[in-house]
């Protein structure tokens, strides 16, 4: 009995001494956050009454936060971003391996840029459908990853000779080739069939690149 | 005098007929033909350049090329097999200038679809 009251005492004390939750809580980060928006000027807002007393605080345009956090790590690891599209950028240590196979075999295909080709009345391949190319691939791979866990093999990367960039891929039973044309205005074209049935259930079209679920190409590739 | 040819008949190709084209190393890889040997000259407005084996042999066609005949192989082409294709025309179009009679020229747009399906129409007759 004696020993019960005790513990029970011990714990009371413990209790009474323990931490405040509330200095770890969601509740203190928020008014923490809220804190510094208010110094930033993000949520400052002054009555129009009494604006005249005020003083207002004009905001400097800064870095992201944790910009030069990033940057400190990416030197010190010798990690750089892969620039998929104007917007999009994603660290190559963040690559999954199937996505990593395919990001080598576009870099590989930069070579058709310097081609020397010494096929009849070839056109070089330009720098802006070069990168139409890899960004449409790199798009839909992070597509495929993100939503299904999978990737598609690397296709082969040649380039046609009239300024267009072939992507070609043969599997057991399918095949599928899509068309990088030269201007951005031209829709990427492709075709697929399953080799046994020919055409007559193939996939075929030119507003590939225009359709937000792309991506369904490449799972029909994978069937 | 006798050399000196004016110009000769278009005449229709059978569909049983068979046409020669050349295809360059480059354009094949671990014994199969890529999609892109198959396009038009010029892009927009020409045809795909082949040789009826009516009036040529496959290594008439293959000595004629650019590189030299040791960079290109021969293929066969069916006229029937590629006038199936969708939007493909085969068109006698004899070149005087290179004194070529058997020319002959497979227009219309070659997309994906078609050079998928000349792919698999075409077979090798002279190989590398």
């Amino acid at each position: 009995m004696v020993r019960t009251n005790f513990i029970l005492e011990r714990e009371a004390e413990k209790a009474a001494f323990k931490k405040p939750r509330a200095a770890f809580s969601c509740s203190r980060k928020d008014r923490h956050v809220l804190l510094r928006d208010l110094l930033t000027g993000s949520v400052w807002t002054v009555s129009k009454k009494h604006d005249s007393l005020y003083t207002k605080l004009s905001k400097e345009p800064q870095e992201p936060y944790y910009e030069h956090l990033r940057s400190k790590a990416q030197r010190r690891s010798g990690c750089g971003h892969v620039k998929i599209s104007g917007h999009i950028k994603i660290p190559r240590w963040y690559f999954p391996a199937e996505i990593t196979a395919l990001r080598e075999a576009i870099n590989k295909s930069r070579s058709i840029l310097e081609e020397k080709d010494d096929r009849d009345d070839v056109e070089n391949v330009s720098e802006s459908t070069w990168n139409r190319a890899q960004s449409f691939l790199m798009k839909n791979a992070l597509k495929m990853w993100r939503f299904h866990k999978t990737c598609f093999d690397p296709p082969k990367i040649r380039a046609v000779g009239d300024g267009t960039i072939d992507l070609h891929w043969k599997s057991p039973t399918r095949e599928l080739l899509i068309n990088v044309p030269v201007g951005s205005e031209e829709p990427i074209g492709y075709y697929g069939d399953d080799r046994a049935e020919g055409t007559k259930d193939a996939v075929r079209g030119k507003d590939l690149e225009s359709s937000p679920d792309a991506e369904w190409i490449f799972l029909w590739l994978m069937q | 005098m006798a050399d000196a040819v004016v110009s000769w008949p278009i005449e229709e190709i059978p569909p049983e007929d068979h046409l020669w084209m050349r295809v360059h190393t480059k354009d094949i890889e671990d014994g199969e033909i890529l999609p892109r040997a198959f396009r038009n000259r010029p892009p927009k407005t020409g045809g795909m350049s082949t040789d009826w084996a009516k009036y040529r042999t496959a290594q008439d066609t293959r000595n004629d090329g650019r590189a030299g005949p040791e960079n290109y192989a021969v293929i066969r082409l069916n006229v029937g097999e590629v006038r199936v294709i969708p939007d493909q025309k085969v068109e006698h179009t004899p070149d005087v200038a290179k004194n070529n009679r058997a020319h002959t020229d497979v227009f219309g747009e070659k997309n994906p679809q078609t050079r998928v399906l000349l792919i698999r129409a075409a077979k090798f007759e002279l190989n590398l």
